[in-house]
């Protein structure tokens, strides 16, 4: 079966001035459908820059990167922002919702960017609000919920479009202890409903309830158990 | 997942983009209201400004038409500018009433002569005291030539003005205040002591028509009261046969002037059409002024709304970036911006020109003019907002579609 993510020998290099300074040196890493992966490493790793690679908001400086068998580093910036607006769910660390666009329309947006009819974005917007127990916070605006809503409305933004990949940068970072657990309980759950999730993380605790892990180390990745 | 090219983004791009600016502008009411209201002024400007202009040009056009049109040529005694002026006229005569025949003579291009005497203020009264009137005595043929057309009026013939009978024509302003509840005519007007009885009302269009204050009677009339002579004319008119005469007739009767006032230049001659073409100059100076005016105001609504939303970009980059994130094309970030900039500067352009009929409207019968609006200044003034929403849009849109996610989600 084909990976959902599959990287070969990805490096990734930033350039200050003529300088080139190298963040990934040469990462091998797949995905399978279905798998709940975390990558761990220490603040400065490249945990961020890979993770934007991969959700193709980045381009690699040499490798290969495949989504679903499909080559990325070719694609035109056109078809990379298709790829995101079909493949890949973000959830990031600071939420990000739009302030001011109730809960509902924040998770209607990308199902907009996709074309898809009125009648059928508020069927999948109320499923996957009711899904995530969100179901009467919907007419909110991000800045009237607590933060553990907050994050749930993010993730629900991310899967409504049932993407390929749910990928997650420190989406615990922000939350206190009890809604930290709230929202890994969700993606257990997320995990179990059969959804590819990869979050990155530097907390050992919550990296543990992955199902493959990996660490990141001065720009170099290996799977650990 | 939603399969690859099941719905194309393109497509739908701009009416997603259209809602989401919408949406965008809506939550942030008062500062749109506020940078469209700078267009919203602009326009109305420009539009109030040239509905006026053009008013006064359809008013000099029948101010012309009211003067004879293209075939009447007019002398007036030229008044002096100089000492060295003065002296030389005094030793002519200026332009008298005798001078009349002798033109007949010897211009046959022409078809008729109108001369005007001017009566002096306050000689015009009624029973009651002096009445506002501007007083010409003239012949029966400026009804013909100028096309005086009559409200009302009483029966009178050409040979009881031409004998010089006592009667006047009056303007419906003269009218009202020597007979504010009945008719005038028939009444008497009192010239000089000698009652004159009002036989015509004056067909006018507003009361700042030339004619609305207007108190004509018979030159014949006027002279034999007067007693002079010889009579000064205010003005002579007289009309060429055919347009084609109207240059020799010109410049024979500018000989011929010359050779009756033994060779000084004391006598002003012109055309209807140098007098349009004054005014018609006048205006143009005018509107092109005013239109500086609005262009300035308009462009300062164009500043506006660059500010506004190159400030909006800058508070947005943020959301830009995840916007991309979610898939978001840069096209559509593109039109989004810009449309949020065509929407506010369009919505005040068409309020403008509602506010720019306005005086149209309203004021029509207040101004010694009609303000006169066309269906093109409208679609100018919807234009032209639109040229300018696109221009003070495009920079802001520009930099939205090329706002990078990963450094903007950074910040
Ligand atoms: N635009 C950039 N230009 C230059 N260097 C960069 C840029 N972005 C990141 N870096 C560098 O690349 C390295 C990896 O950064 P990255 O953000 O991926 O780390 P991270 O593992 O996500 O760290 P954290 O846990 O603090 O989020 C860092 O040393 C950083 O300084
Ligand atoms: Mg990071």
């Amino acid at each position: 079966m084909t990976p959902v993510l599959e990287t070969r020998q990805l490096r990734k290099s930033y350039f200050l001035g003529r300088e080139a300074v190298p963040v990934l040196h040469g990462i091998d890493f797949s995905l399978e459908r279905g798998q709940y992966g975390a990558i761990m490493g220490p603040s400065g790793s490249g945990k961020s820059t890979l993770l934007n690679i991969l959700g193709c908001l980045d381009r690699a400086t040499s490798g290969q990167y495949l989504v679903e068998g499909r080559e990325v580093l070719t694609l035109s910036e056109n078809d990379l922002a298709d790829l995101r607006a079909r493949a890949i769910g973000f959830v990031f660390q600071s939420f990000n919702l739009l302030p001011r666009l109730t809960l509902s329309q924040n998770v209607e947006l990308p199902l907009q960017y996709l074309g898809i009819s009125r009648g059928q974005r508020r069927k999948m917007v109320a499923e996957t609000l009711d899904r995530l127990g969100l179901g009467d916070r919907g007419h909110h605006l991000p800045l009237e919920v607590s933060g553990g809503q907050r994050q749930r409305a993010a993730i629900a933004r991310a899967l409504v479009k049932k993407p390929a990949i749910l990928l997650a940068d420190e989406p615990t970072g922000n939350l206190d202890s009890t809604t930290t657990s709230e929202v890994l309980e969700l993606f257990d759950e997320l995990h179990r409903e059969g959804n590819t999730i990869l979050i990155i993380t530097h907390e050992h605790d919550v990296a543990i309830r992955a199902q493959r892990r990996w660490k990141i180390f001065d720009g170099n990745m290996e799977e650990t158990a | 997942m939603i399969p690859f090219g099941a719905q194309s983004v393109a497509t739908h791009g701009w009416l997603l983009a259209l809602r989401l600016s919408v949406l965008e502008l809506r939550s942030h009411a008062m500062r749109t209201a506020i940078t469209g209201a700078a267009v919203l002024f602009g326009v109305a400007a420009l539009l109030a400004m040239s509905s006026l202009a053009r008013g006064m040009e359809d008013n000099n056009k029948r101010l012309y038409l009211q003067m004879g049109g293209a075939q009447v040529l007019q002398m007036s005694a030229k008044s002096a500018t100089s000492q060295a002026e003065q002296s030389l006229f005094s030793k002519s005569q200026g332009l008298r009433l005798s001078d009349v025949a002798l033109l007949k003579l010897s211009v046959p291009e022409m078809d008729a002569w109108v001369p005007e005497m001017e009566m002096g203020r306050g000689e015009i009264r009624s029973a009651m005291g002096r009445l506002r009137a501007r007083g010409t005595a003239s012949s029966w043929e400026r009804f013909d030539v100028l096309g005086i057309e009559l409200d009302t009026s009483l029966p009178f013939t050409e040979h009881a003005w031409e004998s010089g009978e006592a009667m006047a024509v009056i303007g419906p302003e003269v009218a009202k205040s020597l007979s504010p509840t009945e008719s005038p005519l028939g009444k008497d007007l009192i010239v000089l002591g000698i009652p004159l009885r009002v036989v015509g009302i004056f067909k006018t269009t507003s009361k700042f028509d030339q004619r609305s204050f207007e108190c004509m009677v018979p030159l014949n009339w006027y002279r034999k009261v007067q007693s002079k002579g010889d009579p000064p004319l205010a003005l002579l008119r007289a009309r060429v046969r055919s347009l084609e005469e109207i240059p020799s007739a010109r410049e024979r009767l500018n000989r011929e002037i010359l050779a009756i006032h033994r060779g000084i230049q004391d006598v002003d001659l012109s055309t209807n059409d140098d007098l349009l073409e004054d005014s018609r100059k006048t205006v143009e100076t005018m509107s092109m002024v005013t239109l500086l005016i609005a262009m300035v105001a308009l462009l300062s609504g164009g500043v506006g709304i660059l500010n506004i939303q190159l400030a909006s970009l800058s508070a947005r980059v943020r959301e830009l970036g995840v916007c991309k994130a979610l898939g978001a094309p840069s096209m559509l970030l593109f039109r989004q911006m810009l449309l949020e900039s065509l929407l506010v500067s369009g919505s005040g352009g068409l309020l403008g020109c509602a506010l720019g009929i306005l005086p149209g409207l309203f004021l029509g019968d207040k101004l010694p003019w009609k303000p006169h609006l066309t269906v093109t200044d409208l679609a100018m003034g919807v234009a032209i907002s639109l040229g300018l929403g696109t221009l003070a849009g495009l920079l802001p849109a520009i930099r939205a579609a090329r706002v990078d996610a990963v450094e903007a989600m950074r910040a």
